[in-house]
């Protein structure tokens, strides 16, 4: 029962304890339902042996009253709780995997197919939802009432009794059999869901590409392929499952014909030959198969139930395959000095543990507070990997990286984060407003704080031209603002969150000259008195920093100031080379 | 066998109609995913007919499964007889006859469920059938939709239409017509037979039931608001926790105070406030209809046993009331499933609805389609405006065939739009857009596709190999051009050093640098080789030592083509022959780079702040850079 951990781990243990209660007493409700058949039973063999009366009608009545009373008393208390506890669970459960996704390391969604996550946030904890509010309580509730009326069953007559749940017994066996078969089929389902999940979502976010590209053929392949095995998995499923889930149907519904011919033929002569007369003596076998008939809702019921729960099984194992996924352990540290030297100590890292290469080689520096620190190299040597390391996205595999002299993985995550403000080469917004996009950067800002920023970023304007201003929504990922504006509103986060160190990677790369000249202005603002960390492809920026960090193939091979590095290093001068052909050379 | 995935909703009544409108006149689908409407008359019918449509176009299977499904609907009512002429038969000392019965219970009961699995797995396979066809009729829909859609609609909504929606769909269409037909007929039938038997009785046993849906149907029309607000927050929370996957490395560097999951967090709290209303208004009283649709012996019992009192009844009659009457409970549990089942459908079917009503871009027919008689563009006098804001306005600009053009323009200018018009992301709202004489909207989107390449800001990659990725513009390239095209893009030396080389499955291009994605988009354009090449902002994010060189594979790509840039980088289109430089979506200035730098006009204002920009140097000690002379 992997499903009930989950729940001590999610609930308080007082909450799970209550829980568990509830369940029983909703149970209950399973032995007040059998009591009806019971009570009629009892009354129809009163009849049969000839005391029916008047009176026998109002005992009758009054004890289906007290059964209707009964249940309504248990059944509100129980369903509210039922349903608080499941949605609560789902609350605390899908806070509790957000917030381990956000401390997985970057790596993990290399790995990870984000149509699958999508999948387990939403439609796998529906099904956990759904197991504790329904189908828990209702398969105790049904097992419950069958237990109930057999053995009431059995009073009455225990031998055709044997017999139908003989049948039964067998058809249960099919249903294992069954559930053996059906678990292998859902998650084969499930994966599919979440290979269809990804190939949507991509569908949809590749549309730009796909319309432009798309020639006859490539568009919606792997799109059609997705629908195609989906189609095919679910007849595969249907052919599979409709002999076994056949055969249990019929067993179960004529296994009272079985019993009551059964019960025919065992009866001894003089009972059938005293005809009318006898009519007390066919009362066991009268009673046992009404029983027995109620006994088949439950029973169908139950066989439906189990999809649910092997559903429901499903779902945790995904949830777990999720949760095993090991994050980044926050540090104790909770205070910093301001003094923000920042230094690399023999750090080595690569993405992928079969990687031949390691992305980050061996690198040792120490960037002073206050400093402006600029690294260059060419294309994929490893400079915003640098940068992600100090952020901790990863954890690094040897070395260590300080901040304040303190190994970064000793600070508690949002301390160090604190610490740190980005502008990233690409831009994601959420689809809020204008304003809480900014304020992501400092929640507690100020209505002013935040035009200040937003106008040292030069977007303020902009926003002012909007007709519902910081009050307008940005659209999905920011998608109705244009390039240059989505990098302003990044920069002004940045601007807002004012924290010591300063990580600019490519921050002007989607601006139109007017705007970045201006922008230049404001990163000086910014800058000042803090540890700043560049990666500028335009190396004139760069010319002043105090230091350059020059990488190449992840190790880090020269650093120094612009005028020491031109002298002695190669690569750095290879690199101005490239720069200033790039800048000469034009399209067409 | 039935046991499929969406039985969530045996529990979960929903309301049948609720009727939020939405502000603005055209419904979106964000509208859609968070307002459950089911009443908006120009959206027309509800979901059964919605369902039913697709159904009928199975017509045999659709017959033979309700041939199957009467036939097991009808049989429900022979449990009960038999047992009854079985009891009548062994009070008459008829051993024999008693024998049958019991044989006829056993048949009956075989017959009529495997009838029922019949008509289940025949109406499994059409709900397969109809949840693929309507899979690919969403996509097909998406794909002719204005681009604009996508800003408003995230990828998780349309996820959460396509896959889980449809996927309830099938449960619609799967029990509607077996559970359907035995949850209408199978109560007809023994109503006929009980009345025919004796109306007290038949009376005491219905009891129960009416009252059971009187409840319900107070029950449901008080709920309807909560209900309505319960699935509006629960789409809210859906949506939202979409996007923190989506934007995992922001939320991560902001993590500080959870303000990065500010609106998850807000649609969890908003949830729990409205959870236990829910509970209250829904989950809870349905109750009463639980009780008593399962108490149908309640007024059988007492009635019979007074009846029997009074010798007003037979024993055989009455035992076929209690069994008659506790088989009317099973199937008024079924009936309540399967309207549940109904009804979630119906916000379903409201969303699918609600996108197949978007607009489409107009496809023009093959018998019309014209051929353009070259590869020239003209903008004639094209307006086109997005969200009432006017992006393009009056915009005229002839481009020769095998001519260059770049666009210029502060960020917000129209300049990208005029590249995505030509892609027909969009249509213009006035004027026109010809392609070698030809209106775009008259050309097929095939050929249209065909002479265009573009190198868009923004690159996508899908989760696909390297190779596949390129392969996009052009399915058929074999491994030879593919390579040839990234190494002319100097992408073949990064990509050769990936752990699979060409064969490397990209997750989302994670791991890669934005240059070196940028240059994947570049190969990519070189593999389709269209006659018409547009470049948005393609080399912004290029590095240094390849930046050289890509703009070589660009300008051997461009080499004989029409060619339009669209750069804030002014340096790399110096040489274009023609500048046209665009302010709020119109014409300011054309010329070649000397005749604007001449002209002292907006062009050279921007060459100046390009200039400066260029030679700004960043620094943190106090000082500023701006008056630094620029050196070319």
């Amino acid at each position: 029962m992997k499903i009930s951990n989950r729940l001590k781990h999610v609930l308080s243990d007082g909450d799970c304890k209550d829980l568990n209660q509830t369940t029983w007493i909703s149970a209950t409700d399973g032995l007040l339902t059998a009591s009806q058949p019971i009570l009629a039973v009892w009354a129809l063999t009163k009849a049969l042996n000839g005391e029916a009366s008047v009176q026998m009608a109002l005992i009758s009545a009054a004890c289906f009253a007290l059964l209707l009373i009964l249940r309504r008393l248990i059944l509100w208390p129980t369903t509210r709780k039922l349903y608080n506890f499941s949605f609560s669970f789902g609350l605390t459960q899908r806070r509790k995997l957000l917030h381990h996704l956000v401390s997985l390391p970057l790596g993990a969604f290399n790995n990870l197919n984000r149509g699958k996550v999508s999948q387990i946030l939403s439609e796998d904890m529906l099904w956990l939802e759904n197991h504790i509010s329904f189908t828990r309580p209702s398969i105790l509730r049904d097992i419950v009432a069958m237990s109930s009326l057999f053995i009431a069953a059995l009073i009455f007559d225990w031998r055709i009794t044997v017999i139908c749940l003989g049948v039964m017994l067998l058809a249960t066996l099919a249903i294992l059999i069954m559930r053996i078969n059906l678990h292998r089929g859902l998650r084969l389902r499930s994966a599919g869901m979440g290979f269809a999940a990804q190939q949507i979502i991509e569908f949809a976010q590749g549309m730009p590409v796909l319309r432009a590209f798309g020639g006859k053929s490539g568009a919606r392949d792997q799109f059609e392929k997705a629908v195609h095995m989906m189609r095919e998995g679910f007849r595969k499923g249907v052919f599979r499952n409709a002999p076994l889930g056949a055969a249990y149907l019929a067993a179960i519904q004529a296994s009272i014909g079985v019993a009551m011919l059964m019960g025919v033929l065992l009866l001894d002569g003089a009972v059938i030959a005293g005809g009318a007369n006898n009519i007390a003596n066919l009362a066991p076998m009268i009673g046992a198969i009404i029983l027995l008939t109620a006994c088949i809702p439950p029973a169908r019921s139950l066989n439906a139930y189990n999809g649910m729960q092997i559903l429901a099984r499903i779902s945790d194992e995904n949830i777990s395959q999720l949760e095993t996924l090991p994050s980044l352990a926050s540090g104790k540290i909770d205070s910093l000095s301001d003094s923000h030297d920042v230094s690399f100590e023999k750090v080595s890292f690569c993405y992928d543990a079969e990687e031949k290469e390691q992305t980050i080689d061996d690198v040792s520096f120490t960037a002073k507070a206050g400093t402006l620190n600029a690294i260059v190299g060419r294309s994929g040597s490893g400079k915003s990997t640098l940068m992600h390391l100090l952020m901790r996205f990863w954890d690094i595999e040897q070395g260590t990286i300080k901040i304040d002299d303190k190994d970064i993985r000793l600070i508690k995550t949002p301390l160090l984060l604190d610490q740190i403000a980005t502008v990233f080469q690409e831009t994601m917004l959420f689809n809020d407003t204008i304003a809480n996009n900014l304020r992501i950067g400092r929640p507690d800002a100020s209505d002013d704080e935040l035009v200040d920023a937003a106008k040292a970023a030069q977007i303020h304007d902009f926003i002012e031209t909007l007709p519902t201003g910081y009050d307008s929504l940005v659209g999905v990922g920011g998608a109705n603002l244009s390039g240059g504006q989505k990098q302003r509103i990044a920069i002004a986060r940045a601007i807002l969150k004012d924290a010591p160190i300063i990580i600019l990677d490519e921050a002007t790369s989607a601006l139109d000259p007017e705007n970045e000249a201006a922008i230049q202005q404001a990163f000086l603002n910014l800058a000042k008195d803090k540890t700043v960390f560049v990666i500028a492809h335009r190396l004139s920026t760069i010319v002043d920093a105090d230091q350059i960090l020059v990488l190449d193939d992840g190790k880090l091979i020269a650093s120094g100031v612009h005028e020491t590095l031109r002298k002695d290093c190669e690569i750095y001068n290879q690199l101005w080379a490239y720069y200033e052909s790039g800048q000469g050379w034009q399209i067409a | 066998m039935s046991v499929s995935a969406k039985q969530v909703d045996t529990e979960a009544p929903l309301p049948l109609s609720t009727s939020i409108k939405s502000p603005s006149s055209a419904p979106t689908i964000a509208d859609a995913v968070v307002h459950v409407e089911s009443k908006s008359e120009m959206l027309g019918s509800g979901a059964v007919v919605i369902l039913w449509g697709h159904i009928k176009l199975h017509r045999k299977r659709m017959i033979l499964s309700m041939a199957a499904g009467v036939t097991s609907a009808v049989l429900q009512i022979a449990p009960p007889a038999f047992a009854a002429l079985l009891v009548n038969a062994l009070m008459i000392g008829d051993k024999s006859h008693a024998i049958w019965m019991g044989v006829g219970m056993i048949v009956s009961a075989i017959v009529a469920m495997l009838c029922f699995t019949t008509s289940t797995v025949i109406s499994h396979l059409i709900a397969a059938d109809v949840q693929a066809d309507l899979r690919e009729k969403i996509a097909r829909k998406i794909q002719l939709v204005p681009l604009g859609f996508f800003n408003l609609t995230s990828s998780a909504d349309l996820k959460k239409i396509i896959l889980d929606d449809v996927e309830e769909i099938e449960d619609g269409i799967a029990h509607l017509i077996p559970e359907m037909t035995a949850a209408v007929l199978g109560p007809v039938t023994i109503l006929v037979v009980m009345i025919g038997l004796d109306w007290r009785f038949a009376l005491a046993a219905f009891l129960p039931t009416f009252l059971a849906f009187m409840f319900l149907s107070i029950i449901m029309n008080g709920a309807e608001e909560i209900t309505n607000r319960f699935f509006k927050i629960q789409a809210r929370i859906a949506s939202a926790m979409g996007e923190v996957i989506s934007a995992i490395p922001v939320v991560k560097s902001y993590n500080h105070g959870d303000s990065a999951l500010r609106r998850a967090n807000a649609a969890f709290d908003d949830f729990g406030s409205v959870m236990s209303d829910w509970v209250e208004g829904n989950m809870v009283k349905t109750n009463w209809f639980t009780i008593f649709a399962s108490s149908n012996l309640i007024f059988v019992v007492p009635l019979g046993i007074y009846l029997l009192s009074i010798d007003a009844v037979s024993i055989p009659v009455f035992v076929f009331f209690i069994l008659a009457a506790m088989a009317l409970g099973t199937i008024i549990a079924s009936l309540f499933s399967v309207m549940n089942r109904i009804r979630k459908q119906e916000g379903i079917v409201e969303r699918y609805k609600v996108i197949m009503s978007q607009p489409e871009l107009v496809q023009v027919s093959r018998t019309e389609a014209q051929l353009p008689s070259d590869h020239s563009i003209h903008f004639d006098d094209v307006t086109f405006s997005y969200d009432e804001t006017k992006i393009l306005d009056q915009f005229s600009l002839e481009i020769p065939q095998g001519s260059s053009v770049a666009f210029v323009g502060p960020s917000g200018s129209g300049k990208s739009t005029l590249a995505r018009l030509l892609a027909r992301f969009w249509d213009v709202d006035h004027g026109a857009i010809q392609l070698g004489g030809c209106d775009l909207r008259k050309i097929e989107s095939e050929t249209l596709r065909e002479h265009l390449s573009f190198v868009f800001q923004d690159v996508f990659l899908f989760s696909r190999s390297v190779a596949d990725n390129l392969r996009i513009g052009k399915p058929d390239a074999t491994m030879d051009e593919i390579m040839e095209a990234a190494k002319a893009a100097q992408a073949h030396d990064f990509i050769s050093e990936l752990n699979d080389g060409y064969d490397t499955v990209l997750q989302g291009g994670h791991g890669l640098s934005v240059g070196q994605k940028q240059r994947l988009s570049i190969a990519r354009a070189i593999l389709k080789n269209a006659p018409i090449l547009v470049l948005d902002e393609a080399t912004a994010f290029a590095d240094p030592e390849n930046e050289r060189e890509v703009q070589k594979a660009i300008a051997n790509l461009a080499k004989g083509k029409t060619l339009i840039v669209i750069a804030h980088r002014l340096s790399t289109i110096r040489n274009i022959e023609k500048i046209v430089c665009i302010a709020d979506g119109r014409i300011i200035e054309t010329g070649t780079h000397d005749e604007l730098v001449a002209q002292d006009g907006p062009y050279s204002q921007q060459w100046k702040a390009h200039k400066a920009a260029q030679s700004f140097r960043m620094s943190n000690r106090n000082e500023t850079a701006s008056d630094q002379e620029s050196e070319q």
